[in-house]
């Protein structure tokens, strides 16, 4: 097995430079010559850009760039080189400290193609640059070397065991394939049959799925581990403090029956069946909100951006009357539920009634004052966090960015090994370059496959030998 | 004593495929240059099968070949049966594939080593290397004659301590019918060379006029020969076939009961075999369920008899060859006229040599073919050519040459050698190779054209013709780009006819040749003039559009290496002082001298830290 060595600096890495977890700043610092140009892609400043000055703290507001929406606030500085860690130009964002900013931050900057640091990678750079002497540098190798020493058990240890045995299965899985075209297409004089394509293609196609299901438990597992948002959103007055409170079990936000109460978001955090929740609950959305709301109004809609999961909180009374404006339909779909309030004051037909006119999102009825629903309404919070599969904790999740991105290479590789099965006339040396190229790609998480361990296997399968 | 009055720039000490293409490149340029070989009458013998190139090989024979050496244009002039393999899967994995008369083989390969100008052949057995304050000075001969010389290439094949097998009876010797070389063992390891045990094997030669070949299965050479040399325009020899025929129960039922007489089985022979040409016993040891194995019947030329039976290599005892062997289809009254046998010999494990093939411990010493622990006449005559390109850039001063993995079948070759060793035969596959699309018998020209040229070994005219065929290359694409198809009726009718989609929308060539299923011979349906241009020259635009993308996908993976490749080490560096490596990579670093970070970094065991660590280290010494 051989570890893909590190590139030679002169690209840009990004990296978290700070613990994960909730609370404090999150520092995203990115390093290299387009450091600088790919914060001006994600980061929108208060400051007109000309205005910004080296060394010199920046407020404004990190945005996707594919849809210009905002993932968070933030304060960013931009380093110019040389005065900086590695002597290179470097931009650092200061983000909310919660695990998800965090990650949606570096996932920005990724996105615009900026290679994630490998182990230690910044202070090697600091020492390639002369920023910090010899001595300094070793203690760094000690600890790159401890790293890559453990590089296997890297994965296994990422969150349980079941991680790297899945991935193993499906290298073994893409091993005999590659085995299989490798010895069909080195061999053709043996007296072996040709692989069978059909259900190669079935073959691939089931690893396609396993890879793709790991790829997208990152999505996933970043619940457990670094816990999630769950926004309370809802028109004002309709109960979703009262909600929050129940959800928590205790008297958190200020309860009145005056519409719009809560004038800012308030948080409180739980643990729903060992997922970590951050609960917020927000400032009631209305068009006509008093001054006095407006900010509060603005926050929380930044705050639904934010957000894992939507619980938008409906009066049930209102099916009684105006039937317009009940759920906006800037609701996101796929993380949103919508919690049907207060049902204890609706006849059921009207209720049923009511269910029926909203849009196809998915839906719990419940009566926070009397408690009741909560229990459905927690089994639904946690079916759209973690998918249909309540049983996350017991397979294997990808936590890791780059293995994540290691398995998409793999997956997509794989898809054009499928595009190359059906294609005709069906051209070995392109399925075996996509089937290898899928095999390198989670050797970046597993250590490479040599051509002479898939040799060994064609070897030691096949009968060589004209 | 006696000292011979000249001195040679370059001496080769083995006449195979290696030592040919060696003697060939040095004296080709120039160099003052003497080939000695223990029997004048086995230049350039095929040991074992009549054949040249298959998978992999074929891309090594054709790089060899634009490089300026030998081995194609001779083949292309005695093959007596050519074919393309894997027409159909692929442009980087098709090879060819010819069966040579062996007897015209050596005969051409040895008329052109006698006409060639500075070069030199004489038949004595060298026994020495002479070296003086850590360089070569010359060779001494079993006979105590001097010959000086400022280079040396050992390729002596098998020849070194060589010991044949039949059964259990053994015999001294590098191959059937010729001699033993002892004393130069001795010498490699008094000059610090570290040699191991190998081993390979052969089968039987048969009596053509014993083999009934009446129902058997025929097996012909393509209609449309392609010659392995570029500048070979047609092959246009008669060609012959093949005959399959298959082992049985029978035969299986005799190779076992005949084990207890096997060298292989009584753990007489030590040398490890190749695994992906075991002894027909090894077959039938390691594949019970298999029911039966091929046999080629291959002729092994057009003015004898013999015939080369393909897939029963054996060094079982002679009356079990002889039983075995009648038990399979056609062979039934066959009689042997040679017995298989198998060999050990020495060799020298090649981590010891530099890219370039030069030991690391004594200058202008080079080591190339066989000996370097590989097999295969191919691989031979690669290395054979790079070590006399090496050898004569030595002389002159010059940047030596190392091809990169992603350029020839020749870098793979060396760099797989050279940086993990061998503990089998080493033969090349195509699956070896990581830029396997970009490494294809037909741009093997384009690929290496310049080097050989530079090298003084390509005529101006081949390099002009290169150049030709690369600008009428980009010529087609250009046309290809800027002809657009557009969904009229004349032009839909036509791609119907010819079995594709109706178009959508106007597209040009280069996307109409993109879908799978259409190649440049529609071209001519749809109105392009296809005579300007070679067939070679279209085929070779075809597959850079098709592959395109593939293309460059690999070639990204290159530039993002090559960076590594970039950083060289000092040739002092003493890698165990390096603070901070393990000693574990210290001393796999230090056995391999890798000569540069590229190199370091393939080596197994050396871990992404340890090539952090000798970046800093360059860095501090300011060569980084």
């Amino acid at each position: 097995m051989r570890v893909p060595a590190p590139p030679l600096e002169g690209d840009t890495i990004v990296a978290i430079s700070t613990p994960y977890g909730v609370g404090g700043i999150g520092i995203v610092r990115i390093s290299g010559p387009d450091a600088e140009q790919t914060a001006d892609q994600i980061f929108q400043p208060k400051t007109p850009p000309e205005r910004i000055s080296s060394h010199r703290f920046t407020y404004g507001h990190v945005c996707d760039p594919r849809d210009n929406s905002v993932v968070d606030e933030a304060l960013m500085v931009v380093m110019r080189a040389p005065n900086t860690y590695t002597r290179e130009d470097v931009v650092e964002i200061h983000c909310h400290g919660g695990a998800l900013p965090v990650r949606r931050v570096l996932d920005l900057v990724v996105a615009q193609g900026v290679r994630l640091a490998e182990p230690g990678e910044f202070t090697r750079r600091a020492f390639m640059n002369g920023r910090i002497d010899l001595v300094q540098a070793e203690a760094v190798a000690d600890i790159v070397e401890a790293k890559s020493a453990t590089a296997l058990r890297f994965a296994q240890r990422q969150l349980d065991g079941n991680l790297s045995g899945e991935i193993q299965a499906v290298e073994g899985a893409l091993k005999g394939l590659v085995m299989q075209v490798e010895a069909w297409l080195d061999f053709p004089e043996e007296d072996l049959p040709d692989p069978d394509f059909i259900r190669m293609g079935g073959q691939i196609e089931e690893t396609i799925r396993a890879v793709r299901e790991l790829a997208e438990t990152y999505a996933k597992a970043h619940v457990y581990r670094d816990g999630v948002n769950l926004v309370i959103g809802g028109r004002p007055n309709v109960g979703k403090s009262t909600l929050l409170n129940v959800l928590v079990g205790k008297e958190r936000a200020i309860v009145s029956p005056t519409p719009g109460t809560t004038r800012d978001y308030l948080e409180e955090s739980i643990v729903l069946a060992g997922v970590p929740v951050r609960m917020i609950d927000t400032a009631g959305l209305r068009e006509n909100a008093e001054e006095i709301e407006a900010q509060g109004v603005e926050r929380a809609r930044r705050q639904i951006d934010m957000a894992d999961l939507l619980l938008y909180v409906v009066d049930a009374t209102c099916f009684e009357s105006e039937p317009r404006d009940r759920v906006p339909d800037f609701l996101p779909p796929g993380r949103t539920l919508v919690v049907i309030n207060k049902i204890d004051l609706v006849p059921e037909p009207v209720l049923e009634e009511g269910m029926r006119s909203l849009p196809s999102l998915p839906c719990v009825a419940v009566s926070a004052l009397h408690r009741t629903g909560m229990e459905r309404l927690q089994e639904e919070i946690l079916k759209q966090l973690t998918g249909d599969k309540l049983d996350l904790d017991s397979r294997a999740v990808i936590t890791n960015v780059r293995h994540r991105n290691a398995l998409e290479r793999c997956f997509e590789a794989l898809e054009r090994a499928t595009g190359q099965l059906s294609a005709r006339p069906l051209m070995g040396d392109l399925l075996a370059a996509d089937l290898r190229h899928a095999l390198r790609a989670l050797g970046e998480i597993l250590g490479q496959t040599t051509s002479e361990e898939i040799l060994r296997g064609i070897f030691d399968t096949f009968c060589i030998g004209k | 004593m006696l000292e011979h009055p000249k001195t040679y720039d370059v001496i080769v000490i083995g006449a195979g495929h290696a030592g040919c293409e060696a003697a060939l490149a040095t004296a080709r340029t120039g160099l003052a240059t003497l080939m000695l070989t223990a029997n004048l009458d086995t230049v350039a013998q095929m040991s074992c099968n009549p054949a040249i190139g298959g998978l992999a090989k074929g891309q090594l024979v054709r790089e060899i070949d634009a490089l300026g050496g030998e081995m194609a244009r001779c083949i292309d002039q005695t093959g007596i049966q050519f074919r393309l393999l894997n027409r159909r899967k692929g442009p980087a994995v098709r090879s060819s594939r010819a069966q040579a008369d062996r007897c015209r083989y050596r005969r051409y390969m040895k008329r052109v080593l006698e006409e060639q100008d500075n070069l030199d052949l004489k038949q004595a057995i060298a026994e020495r290397i002479l070296v003086e304050k850590g360089r070569v000075c010359g060779v001494e001969t079993e006979h105590g004659v001097r010959y000086p010389s400022r280079t040396v290439i050992v390729t002596t094949g098998t020849f070194l301590r060589g010991l044949m097998h039949v059964g259990l009876t053994q015999q001294e010797g590098g191959r059937a019918g010729d001699v033993c070389v002892k004393g130069l063992s001795a010498s490699l390891e008094s000059l610090g060379l570290k040699l191991g045990r190998l081993k390979t094997g052969t089968p039987p030669r048969l009596d053509g006029g014993t083999i009934e070949f009446e129902g058997l299965e025929p097996q012909y050479g393509d209609e449309d020969p392609r010659p392995f040399s570029f500048s070979t325009p047609k092959i246009n020899q008669p060609q012959v076939p093949c005959y399959l025929t298959y082992t049985n129960e029978k035969t299986h039922e005799i190779i076992r009961s005949g084990l207890d007489r096997s060298p292989l089985y009584t753990g007489v022979i030590k040398g490890i075999g190749p695994r992906y040409c075991p002894s027909i016993e090894d077959k039938v040891m390691r594949f019970p369920e298999k029911v039966r194995h091929q046999v080629f019947l291959e002729p092994e030329g057009l003015e004898t008899h013999e015939i080369y039976p393909n897939g029963v290599p054996t060094s079982l005892s002679l009356d079990t060859q002889i039983r075995f062997l009648r038990t399979i289809p056609g062979l039934e009254r066959v009689e042997i006229v040679r017995p298989g046998y198998a060999v050990e010999y020495d060799f020298a494990y090649p981590t010891q040599l530099k890219p370039t093939l030069e030991a690391k411990c004594v200058f202008n010493l080079f080591l190339a073919g066989q000996v370097n622990g590989t097999s295969g006449y191919e691989e031979a005559a690669a290395q054979g050519i790079v070590a006399g390109i090496n050898a004569a850039a030595s002389l002159r001063g010059e940047e030596p040459l190392v091809l990169g993995r992603s350029e020839a079948y020749i870098g793979v070759l060396i760099d797989d050698l050279v940086t993990h060793g061998t503990n089998e035969p080493y033969r090349m596959f195509t699956s070896r190779a990581e830029y396997r699309l970009l490494l294809r018998e037909d741009n093997a020209d384009l690929r290496l054209f310049e080097h050989g040229y530079r090298r003084g070994l390509l005529s101006r005219e081949r390099y002009d013709a290169c150049n030709e065929k690369r600008r009428q290359i980009q010529t087609i694409l250009e046309m290809l780009a800027g002809t657009r198809l557009k969904p009229d009726p004349a032009t839909q009718a036509r791609l119907t006819e010819l079995g594709h989609a109706p178009l959508k929308q106007p597209i040009d060539l280069k996307q109409f040749l993109r879908r799978p299923s259409a190649n440049v011979a529609h071209l001519r349906s749809l109105g392009i003039r296809m005579d300007r241009f070679d067939p070679a020259v279209w085929e070779e635009a075809e597959i850079q559009v098709k592959y395109e993308s593939y293309i460059e996908r690999e070639i990204e993976e290159v530039e993002r290496v090559r960076r590594f490749e970039n950083v060289a080490f000092p040739a002092d560096l003493e890698f165990r002082e390096l603070n901070g490596l393990s000693r574990e990579v210290q001393e796999k670093l230090e056995e391999v001298r890798p000569v540069n970070l590229g190199q370091a970094s393939r080596i197994s065991g050396v871990t992404p830290a340890a090539i952090a660590v000798l970046m800093i280290y360059l860095k501090k010494r300011g060569s980084l």
